[in-house]
């Protein structure tokens, strides 16, 4: 007589993640097909535009990247916080005031671009860590809960680029859209090579993925990030100031997607507005989820989201498919991943006995 | 003795999860007012054992045969209709409702009704038979870990048992608390009741009747208890032959290294945990903390690590003072910390076993380059700790949270030996280890002892104190009753001391004088 039982794992291993992500993107797409299929579109069509769309041709793939490079941002902001079991929410605001922080001195200083570029960098960052930081503060201070307190600041922050826009403080005198002037041409993003899209946003980017990889599994600090998001307790007792590293991860969480908002700002719109900024905070969450919180993999998915993003624009041109279908898509993926990662916990066992 | 049948029969009980074996074939008896042990190390599967005969569990195999009768439990209620009833260790009271309502509550199919003035005379009737002493009327909060105990089992009794599992009955009782549990087991057994005892406390299972001695899931052997002694059954327990007693050698303490001056400190409830405790610490000594846990032990250990604030009072060390020094300084400056509660307090679960063999000593110049921590260096300390202290594991990289509780105090043994270079502090270091392990960390206290260290050991079993400790400080809701070397007094008195009686001077075995 033989039977089969459920085991649970105890490690998964690289090789089981990968098996996981081809396995959920797979049904992902095959569930996405369906949709299309219900909606009326033929699948086969609409997906492979995607494809084109997303990575045709070398055109669409730095199209791609740069789509991508926000996101990479946002994502590593939630999954830096998350690691350290810090549940912030507030990648969203944090990305609007740092495109914010940066907007703000192109008004109040002309430089040249060598001096500009620098400047806009470090004042994105500046953005985003002062409302992730105060939001940390106010935990370690007030214990004030960092879920309410991020959300909070994502309203206050989104209605105060409104206020600035609407009451015309930074709207260009006779514009007819809700949208900033355009920055200084010296504040834009150079593109990184000659004939390529490609500006210094997605090396950043792809640098700043590279970097926190090794500050979180590779120093001290990481290594005290990651003991204190598992055991507080223990982390404390080993000296991890809690109060101390709430504050610190949060001031990093925010620079880093304060960075996002910049380089979508100064690589690609050159304008603040309420429209190009939406939604790459919420989408950071779902990436970190997806990424396993593990900064490489944050920059994987990161691509993959923005190759959606780039190719859903072409797949509404070619297949007349609404773009919007495209953020069903990544929750699709995202449910997926979450389905995937409960399965490949466990392992099936054929168990055999004598009776 | 008797041809009527046993109490209880098992034959061949099974029960696995999953994978795991817990129990594989076991049989025993018990007889009409016999106390029979179940003895056995953590993970032996006591703990299944008793749970499938109250009905909790299911076996997956075997019979039970009570009273002659095969039977099988879908739940603990069918067990209790039969009369076997289960004291857990950790007591199911309800703190604001009186002794009496705790004992009857859930008991009758009354209705909403409850007459309590029949059950009154019913319980009080119980407690006269078996000579229990217990307020009827004072509210559950208001007594004793001990008194609890005594309720849980009238309740228990109450509901009409003939036969009472109880899991580990003394682990949170004073030396004459437990004294006065077996004079009560003994009365009930005289009225022929039957009682089944989980333990792996020797000296209480050289108390039963018979000893059913459990490793491995698998029943090695049941033996009348008067044909064996505690040698006999900690190797048949392990497997091996076992120093149950740590060879403590004569050292003269050296100079003072830790000293604690007036402290005072609260608990997380704000209130006073801590009520002005005050001792010295010296070199090649063992100070033993003597006291049932929640007596302000790991307030005390918290504020010495500094993870915890001090309202007053002074922490020395080497005669400088530390009082606010945080945890990172305290390591630093020597000070090594085994915690009680080895996975909350003492390491990291989703760490490797060498991540957490460097917790806390990460910065540190050995394991680091500046701010880049240096693999290489660590997965080598982490090898030599696996070999040095035999830590049983796949290799440097296993996860931690799969390792046993013994393997896991290991890796803080090591880490904290490494890092100590004068002090440590180690709080009940070997609660829920086995036999060998225990006889491990005694032998590693020992050594560092012979070293020079200054040692704070707090354990609640008193065995560990006296065979480790030079001088015993026993400690009573936040206050030290005495410090005595460990020659001037015996375990009788420590536990007085420990319920809160003071001792006359006259009472200590000598004269003593109450060295702090």
């Amino acid at each position: 007589m033989s039977q089969y039982k459920l085991s649970k794992r105890v490690e998964i291993g690289t090789a089981g993640v990968l098996l996981q992500a081809a396995v959920a993107i797979t049904m992902a797409f095959l569930a996405s097909g369906i949709l299309l299929a219900i909606l009326g579109f033929d699948p086969w069509e609409a997906l492979d535009a995607l494809r084109i769309g997303a990575m045709g041709d070398w055109e669409s793939v730095q199209g791609s990247m740069v789509h991508a490079a926000p996101l990479a941002f946002t994502g590593l902001a939630a999954s830096f916080a998350f690691r350290a079991r810090i549940w912030s929410i507030g990648q969203e605001g944090q990305f609007f005031a740092g495109a914010m922080m940066a907007y703000f001195f192109t008004t109040i200083v002309q430089l040249p671009a060598i001096l500009m570029v620098p400047l806009v960098i470090l004042a994105g960052m500046l953005g985003g860590s002062l409302i992730g930081g105060l939001c940390g503060v106010l935990k370690s201070r007030f214990d004030v809960n960092i879920i309410v307190s991020t959300v909070m600041l994502n309203y206050i922050i989104v209605y105060l680029l409104s206020y600035l826009l609407t009451s015309r403080i930074w709207m260009a005198p006779g514009e007819y859209y809700v949208q900033s002037a355009r920055v200084p041409k010296s504040s834009h993003l150079p593109d990184m090579f000659a004939n390529t899209d490609l500006h210094i946003g997605v090396g950043l980017a792809i640098l700043t993925v590279l970097a926190m990889h090794f500050v979180v599994n590779r120093t001290t600090f990481g290594f005290g990030l990651r003991a204190f998001g598992d055991n507080q307790v223990a982390a404390r007792f080993k000296g991890i100031n809690p109060k101390r590293m709430t504050v610190i991860v949060m001031l990093i969480s925010g620079a880093l997607a304060g960075l996002g908002g910049m380089v979508q700002t100064f690589g690609v719109d050159f304008r603040v507005s309420q429209t190009f900024l939406t939604g790459y905070g919420s989408a950071g969450l779902i990436i970190a989820v997806i990424a396993g919180l593990r900064p490489l993999s944050v920059g994987l998915v990161a691509l993959l989201f923005g190759g959606l993003a780039n190719g859903g624009l072409f797949m509404q041109v070619m297949a007349d498919v609404s773009s919007a279908i495209i953020s069903a898509m990544q929750a699709i993926i995202l449910m997926f991943f979450l389905i995937t990662s409960v399965l490949f916990q466990y392992r099936i066992k054929r168990v055999t006995s004598d009776d | 003795m008797s041809n009527s049948p046993p109490l209880l029969k098992v034959t061949g009980l099974t029960k696995t999860f999953g994978p795991v074996v817990a129990n594989s074939d076991v049989s025993f008896e018990v007889e009409r007012g016999e106390i029979l042990c179940l003895l056995g190390e953590n993970g032996a599967g006591k703990s299944t054992l008793s749970s499938c005969l109250y009905g909790f569990y299911r076996p997956d195999g075997g019979r039970i045969f009570y009273d002659g009768k095969e039977v099988s439990f879908a739940s603990p209620r069918d067990a209790i209709a039969l009369g076997i009833g289960m004291v857990h260790q950790h007591f199911v009271l309800v703190p604001p409702m009186t002794v009496l309502e705790n004992i009857v509550l859930g008991s009758r199919d009354s209705g909403l009704a409850l007459d309590l003035g029949e059950a009154r005379k019913e319980v009080h009737e119980l407690c006269e038979r078996y000579d229990i002493d217990l307020e009827l009327d004072t509210k559950v909060w208001q007594l004793s870990v001990g008194q609890q105990q005594w309720v849980e089992i009238v309740k228990v009794l109450f509901l009409g048992a003939e036969l009472l599992i109880l899991d580990e009955p003394t682990a949170v009782l004073t030396p004459q608390e437990s004294a006065k549990l077996f004079r009560i087991l003994r009365r009930m057994t005289d009225n022929n009741l039957s009682i089944i005892m989980i333990s792996h406390k020797l000296d209480e299972v050289l108390q039963s009747d018979h000893v059913a001695v459990l490793r491995k899931g698998n029943i090695v052997d049941t033996v009348r208890t008067s044909d064996v002694t505690k040698e006999d059954l900690t190797s048949m327990m392990v497997g091996r032959p076992v120093m149950l007693q740590a060879e403590r050698e004569e050292i003269d303490p050296g100079e003072t290294i830790l000293e604690v001056t007036g402290l005072r400190i609260r608990n997380d409830k704000d209130q006073q945990a801590v009520k002005g405790m005050s001792f010295k610490v010296h070199a090649h000594e063992i100070l033993g903390i003597a006291g049932v846990s929640g007596n302000g032990q790991n307030e005390l250990f918290e504020a010495l690590m500094g993870v915890r604030d001090t309202d007053s009072g002074q922490i020395w060390l080497y005669g400088d003072e530390v009082t606010h020094h945080g945890p990172e300084q305290m390591i630093k400056h020597g000070v090594g910390y085994i915690p009680d509660d080895r996975f909350k307090a003492g390491l990291v679960g989703e760490f490797s076993l060498a991540e957490n063999a460097i917790l806390g000593l990460q910065s540190n110049p050995s394991f680091a380059d500046g701010p880049v921590l240096n693999t290489r260096r660590i997965l080598d300390f982490a090898q030599d700790a696996i070999q040095k202290f035999g830590i049983v594991t796949p290799g440097p990289h296993a996860r931690t949270d799969t390792l046993s509780g013994g393997n896991a105090q290991k890796i803080i043994l090591a880490r904290e030996f490494w890092s100590a270079t004068c002090c440590i502090l180690a709080n009940q270091p070997t609660r829920g280890l086995d036999v060998g392990v225990i006889e491990y960390v005694h032998q590693m206290l020992l050594e560092k002892r012979r070293e020079g260290f200054a040692i704070v050991l707090a354990s609640e079993e008193l065995e560990d104190i006296f065979a480790l400790s030079d001088r015993i400080a026993v400690v009573f809701k936040g206050e030290i009753m005495g410090v005595f070397r460990t020659d001037e007094i015996d375990i009788e008195q420590v536990g007085l001391l420990m319920a809160g009686q003071r001792l006359d001077a006259k009472e200590t075995k000598q004269d003593a004088h109450v060295t702090i």
